[in-house]
């Protein structure tokens, strides 16, 4: 099954795909959590592995976790996320509310360029990296694809608004297009 | 085009492709790929601007960007380099630095009183009388200076961008393409950028005469171009070298923030003016600027040439004008012998050779447009002309080639040191940090072979400091004979042998300077202003060392060099400002609010908020007050999506809490809600909010607007700090959260929500977990704006759901949106402070009144030690409520005037609203405690300077019992 970022293989794009369910899991018992359904963790803060074609798990701290859909299907995981009601105080879950957008094709490392301070060359593959795109912190993560960029940015939904109109207006400067 | 040549190998204009451009209104027709200063010459104009001070007639000088006497302005821009402005077809240009123009220039009678015009002339002069300063001065303004910035221009937002390579190769000639290609092959990233548009550097010009020399620049572009490890930037300089190797990368579309690895400079020389009387005229330029001219944009530099060499370089340069149909009349050299094949290739040409000689003055055309002819004199033992010897040689031109001066500036930036090489006459780097690698001639390395030799040994040298493999190149030798005059400075009777043409400084004014005590290489630089014209010394700065240690009797290195500041060219402000990203935070009902005419404000954090929403009222006080006053009588609802938002749970929640804030929270029951007061280490206060107790070991806290990103990061520090098992999330953007308030909050809300909202169920300061239309959200009984109310907050995403659903609940009670201005106005009626508002950087709980929330028994909280200290002082204001008379017709105060008594300061106001629910206009004011009785009357100096009265008064100003929000 391919996601969302394989199939974008236009020349330059802007892509609004934010409300694919992503969780945050923290707290010390966020591992054994994750664990415990038989999920395969990353070791690094960071790094991510795909349990399934439709979901990806990122360590984004020594006990935090980002469990997201790559596809924007539900997966059993978050089925299991959302009916998890207690909270107990070593462990705190929550639906994440984030603005997701793909940036894709050849043009998409000149407008990551305009925005962005990061080296992607050294970037291991599908890192994550906290960064500054457009005075906004993101999390990015580049992915490769059929030979052709897709970054996945990710931002606090208060500014996807403002960073849709930064990007699309670099897109279109450089000849790209909000891709849908 | 009348001095356009035949078709040169490898020219750079485009002969299919003519343009039509304007200089100083005049219609001329050059090619693309011509500069405007070669378009020029090519129609036979010499004259292209004129002198900073004196301003005599100047020409093309070094064609190379660097000729600050040729700067033209458009209808859009100003102080555009004519030597590097591209020709295209819309180009439409007049010179700056004239009054009239550029033909008839009337500040040119300022030559007449340049005896009264020393150097330095404007430190002496002007004190006296001191009444006429003022004039002196605004004329100076008006005199100094170059270009116009005119206020009509609007700004282009250039983008900037980021560049990272393994190695950057500044200069793009032999030694740079060949170390570039040396540590591409090992694997490199290889980044190359030369200011000049095509590759080859002196490729281009000094060698393209020789077949060789054309065949070397052929491959070496074939090769770089097609490397895959290797990137041009060409029409880029790098304008400045920074800490870490971050380069400043300028091309004319943007700014580039370059990291690399390692850093090679084969940025090359820049070739050195000779001083003789009239050295600056139209016609006199550097041998260099002739060999651009022939060879790049195949235009003839003259017609008859007299040519002054103190190197091979010049004889060169005899034979480039000769195969261009220039007549040379002489090579005049300032050495007594040369040998070489450039030499026998001269004298097989039957061109003359004065060995032993130099120019003592070049003769001015009429009204110094041009050169009439150069007058050449034999040189005595001690290096001086002998001018009584001297000969007229005929020539409308002088082509200058006596030496180089290595293209440091980046260098210096870079922490490379610099000595001045006895042997080559040269500065050469004697101190390169490590990571930076030289090759070329900036290094002292002349001879084409050599420099590509060079280049491949500087490449595999950089490529082996970044881990690839380390090659087997050679490194050659730097020259073995001077290509660079020792002292081609000529002293003239008729001082205007110039050292500096950006600042028209001769030598005489060297002399001057040093005479009245001016011997050091720094302060004689600020007192003389040499180098400090637009082209930074790069054509003045070698010639006025050698000067100052002559005067001195001392060595160059014993006179020392300045230094170089980043910018390598000038670079336009729009690049620097570039795309200016201002983040801009919308709540997750931003668009309700849209669509129900609320204006909105920008708030702390980059929010934008409803600021208040439009109405029939036409007045935004009206307005603002009518929401007000709904909120008082019948129910408002406003979304406080802004708010901090932050999760705190774990075993040690509790105790991270209480060590921050300067209140009790371990004590604190579950259910409940308490007001969280926090300070900095010195006691002052940071933040405020509502920690509301989930459970026992977990807390929602809230926090303000503007403030909450820091306090979030605060609690990391310390919980860090302190080793707490913790968890911690900030929900600021992940939740929203709105504010129902007013007398029916409760019936609004219950129509929406389960849950038992009676007071003994829910009472004032509790928070409960319930549905809100059908949707989870955290209830907090609050009551910023003095009535009764509930905050309910809720994942961002389910917000507009709930609001929606209370809007639709809140119909028959008429519930009604209520913007921030209302917000601030109902909650300063309740006398509450805002943090950041009423507080400043030095306030502390003690200027607010509320030692009630410091407890001082506990063992420990953030600032508690300053506290203590600070309660043992006088306390020197405080935060009280004032107001003004119901019928007060008075100028009125706005937020920060001053309040004054005796002349004195004794106050500044925080928060005013002249326009309340109540019968009179209130405020919040720091003032000194002896004017902070309730009663006491208070003078407050307005804008405009007129005097308010207003008294102190108790808060609350609304419902002192605080009735209302607890019913």
């Amino acid at each position: 099954m391919k996601t969302d970022e394989e199939n974008d293989s236009r020349i330059a794009g802007l892509s609004d795909v934010t409300g694919r369910l992503t969780w945050t899991l923290k707290g010390a018992a966020a591992e054994s959590w994750l664990c415990e359904r038989g999920l395969d963790i990353p070791f690094t803060i960071y790094a991510s592995t795909l349990p399934d074609d439709d979901l990806r798990v990122t360590r984004t701290g020594i006990d935090e976790f980002l469990v997201e859909s790559t596809t924007g299907d539900l997966h059993q995981v978050h089925q299991e996320l959302a009916a998890q009601q207690n909270e107990p105080a070593d462990f705190f879950i929550f639906e994440r509310q984030d603005a997701l957008f793909l940036l894709t094709g050849e043009g998409a490392h000149n407008v990551m360029t305009q925005t962005c301070g990061i080296n992607w060359n050294e970037v291991p593959p599908d890192h994550l990296v906290m960064t500054r795109v457009a005075g906004v912190s993101c999390g990015v993560r580049l992915l490769t694809r059929d030979d052709s960029p897709c970054f996945v940015i990710r931002l606090d939904p208060t500014y996807g608004v403002y960073m849709w109109q930064e990007l699309l207006t670099i897109c279109q400067e450089i000849g790209s297009e909000a891709a849908g | 085009m009348t001095e356009r040549l035949a078709p040169q190998p490898g020219e750079w204009i485009d002969r299919g492709n003519p343009i039509r451009f304007r200089f100083e209104g005049q219609s001329f027709t050059g090619f693309a790929g011509d500069v405007l200063a070669s378009a020029l010459w090519a129609n036979g104009v010499r004259m292209t601007g004129r002198s900073f001070k004196y301003h005599r007639p100047r020409g093309i000088y070094s064609l190379a960007n660097h000729d600050a006497n040729f700067l033209v302005e458009s209808a859009t821009r100003t102080n555009i380099r004519g030597d590097s402005c591209p020709l295209t077809e819309d180009l439409d240009v007049q010179v700056v630095n004239t009054w009239g123009n550029l033909e008839r220039d009337w500040l040119n009678i300022i030559e007449k009183f340049a005896r009264f015009l020393p150097v330095g002339f404007y430190y002496k002069a002007f004190h006296t009388p001191r009444r006429l300063f003022p004039l002196h001065e605004n004329q100076m303004r008006k005199a100094a200076g170059l270009g116009r910035v005119d206020l009509r221009w609007t700004s282009r937002h250039t983008p900037k961008d980021y560049a990272f390579c393994d190695l950057l190769v500044v200069g793009a000639g032999p030694a740079g393409l060949s170390a570039a290609l040396a540590a591409a092959d090992q694997g490199a990233d290889v980044m190359v950028v030369d200011e000049m548009v095509r590759h080859g550097g002196s490729l281009n010009w000094q060698w393209a005469g020789d077949p060789s020399g054309r065949e070397q620049l052929e491959s070496l572009v074939q090769r770089t171009s097609h490397h895959q490890n290797i990137r041009m930037r060409m029409g880029t300089q790098a304008a400045g070298c920074y800490a870490d190797r971050w380069i400043a990368l300028v091309d004319p579309l943007r700014l580039t923030k370059l990291r690399t690895k390692a850093l090679l400079f084969a940025s090359g020389c820049i070739e050195q003016p000779a001083v003789f009387q009239n050295n600056d005229l139209p016609g006199v330029i550097l041998g260099s600027a002739a060999q651009r001219l022939i060879h790049q944009y195949a235009v003839r530099p003259f017609r008859q040439a007299v040519v002054l060499a103190a190197n091979l370089d010049g004889y060169r340069l005899a034979v480039d004008l000769h195969e261009s149909g220039v007549d040379v009349r002489a090579v005049v050299d300032l050495t007594a012998e040369r040998t070489g094949d450039e030499v026998a290739a001269v004298h097989k040409r039957r061109i003359r050779v004065l060995s032993n000689c130099g120019i003592c003055e070049a003769l001015a055309a009429r009204r110094k447009h041009g050169v009439a002819g150069a007058k050449v004199a034999p040189l005595n033992k001690i290096g001086e002309l002998d001018v009584s010897n001297s000969e007229l040689i005929r020539c409308d031109g002088i082509a200058v080639s006596v030496g180089w001066a290595p293209t440091s500036d980046l260098l210096y930036q870079a922490g490379a040191r610099f000595t001045y090489d006895k042997h080559l006459e040269q500065l050469v780097p004697e101190h390169l940090p490590n990571g930076i690698f030289v090759a070329g001639r900036v290094r002292g390395v002349y001879t084409l072979d050599d420099q590509i030799a060079d280049g491949a040994h500087a490449g595999e040298r950089a490529s082996a400091h970044l881990g690839y493999a380390a090659g087997d190149a050679p490194q050659p030798s730097p020259s073995g004979k001077p290509y660079s005059h020792p002292y081609p400075i000529f002293a003239h009777k008729g001082k205007k042998n110039f050292v500096d043409m950006d600042e028209d400084l001769h030598l005489a004014d060297f002399i001057n300077a040093h005479q009245e005590g001016y011997n050091n290489v720094e302060l004689l630089k600020r007192y003389s202003t040499v180098g400090m014209g637009p082209s930074q010394g790069k054509l003045s700065n070698q010639n006025a060392i050698r000067i100052l240690a002559r005067l001195n009797g001392a060595t160059v290195n014993e006179t020392g060099t300045t230094t170089a500041r980043p910018f390598h060219q000038p670079v336009s402000i729009e690049h620097l400002a570039g795309r200016r990203f201002h983040p801009e935070r919308r709540t997750p009902l931003h668009n309700w609010h849209k669509n129900h005419r609320a204006l909105f404000t920008r708030v702390g954090g980059g929010w934008l908020r409803p600021e208040y929403y439009e109405s029939d009222l036409n007045s935004r006080e009206a307005s603002i007050v009518a929401e007000a006053r709904h909120v008082r009588s019948a129910v408002g609802i406003i979304d406080l999506g802004t708010l901090g938002k932050i999760h705190v749970a774990g075993p040690d929640a509790a105790e991270l809490l209480q060590r921050v804030y300067t209140g009790s929270f371990k004590r604190q029951r579950v259910g409940t809600l308490g007001y969280g007061l926090a300070c900095d280490e010195s006691g002052f206060v940071i933040e405020d909010g509502v920690v509301a107790r989930r459970g026992e070991d977990s807390f929602y806290l809230s926090a303000t607007t503007s403030g909450s990103a820091h306090f979030f990061r605060e609690l990391q520090r310390w919980a860090l700090v302190w080793k707490l098992d913790v968890i911690l999330v900030d929900l600021t953007g992940q939740y929203t959260a709105m504010n129902l308030a007013g007398p029916a909050a409760r019936e609004v809300l219950a129509a929406v929500c389960g849950a038992d909202l009676s007071t003994e169920a829910f009472p004032f300061c509790a928070v409960r977990e319930a549905d809100v239309a059908g949707q989870r959200a955290l209830i907090m009984r609050v009551g910023f704006v003095g009535e009764l109310g509930y905050e309910i907050h809720l994942p961002a995403s389910r917000g507009e759901t709930v609001w929606n659903a209370l809007v639709e609940a809140g119909r028959q009670a008429g519930v009604q949106p209520f913007g921030v201005e209302a917000q601030r106005l109902l909650r300063l009626e309740k006398g509450f402070h805002i943090i950041g508002q009423d507080t400043d950087a030095l306030t502390t709980p003690f200027h607010l009144g509320m030692e009630k929330v410091t407890h001082k028994k506990k063992k420990f909280f953030v600032g508690r030690r300053s506290l203590q200290a600070i309660e043992k002082q006088p306390l020197d204001r405080l935060l009280v409520g004032i107001q003004f008379d119901p019928n007060y017709s008075g100028p009125f105060p706005q937020e920060c005037c001053l309040v004054i008594e005796d002349s004195e300061i004794v106050g500044r106001v925080t928060s005013i609203a002249p326009h309340t629910t109540l019968d009179r206009a209130i405020g919040l004011a720091f003032v000194s405690p002896q004017w902070s009785t309730p009663g006491t009357g208070l003078k407050i100096r307005t804008e405009g300077g007129a005097i308010g009265s207003c008294r102190v008064a108790e808060t609350p100003f609304y419902d002192p019992d605080n009735l209302r929000q607890k019913h």
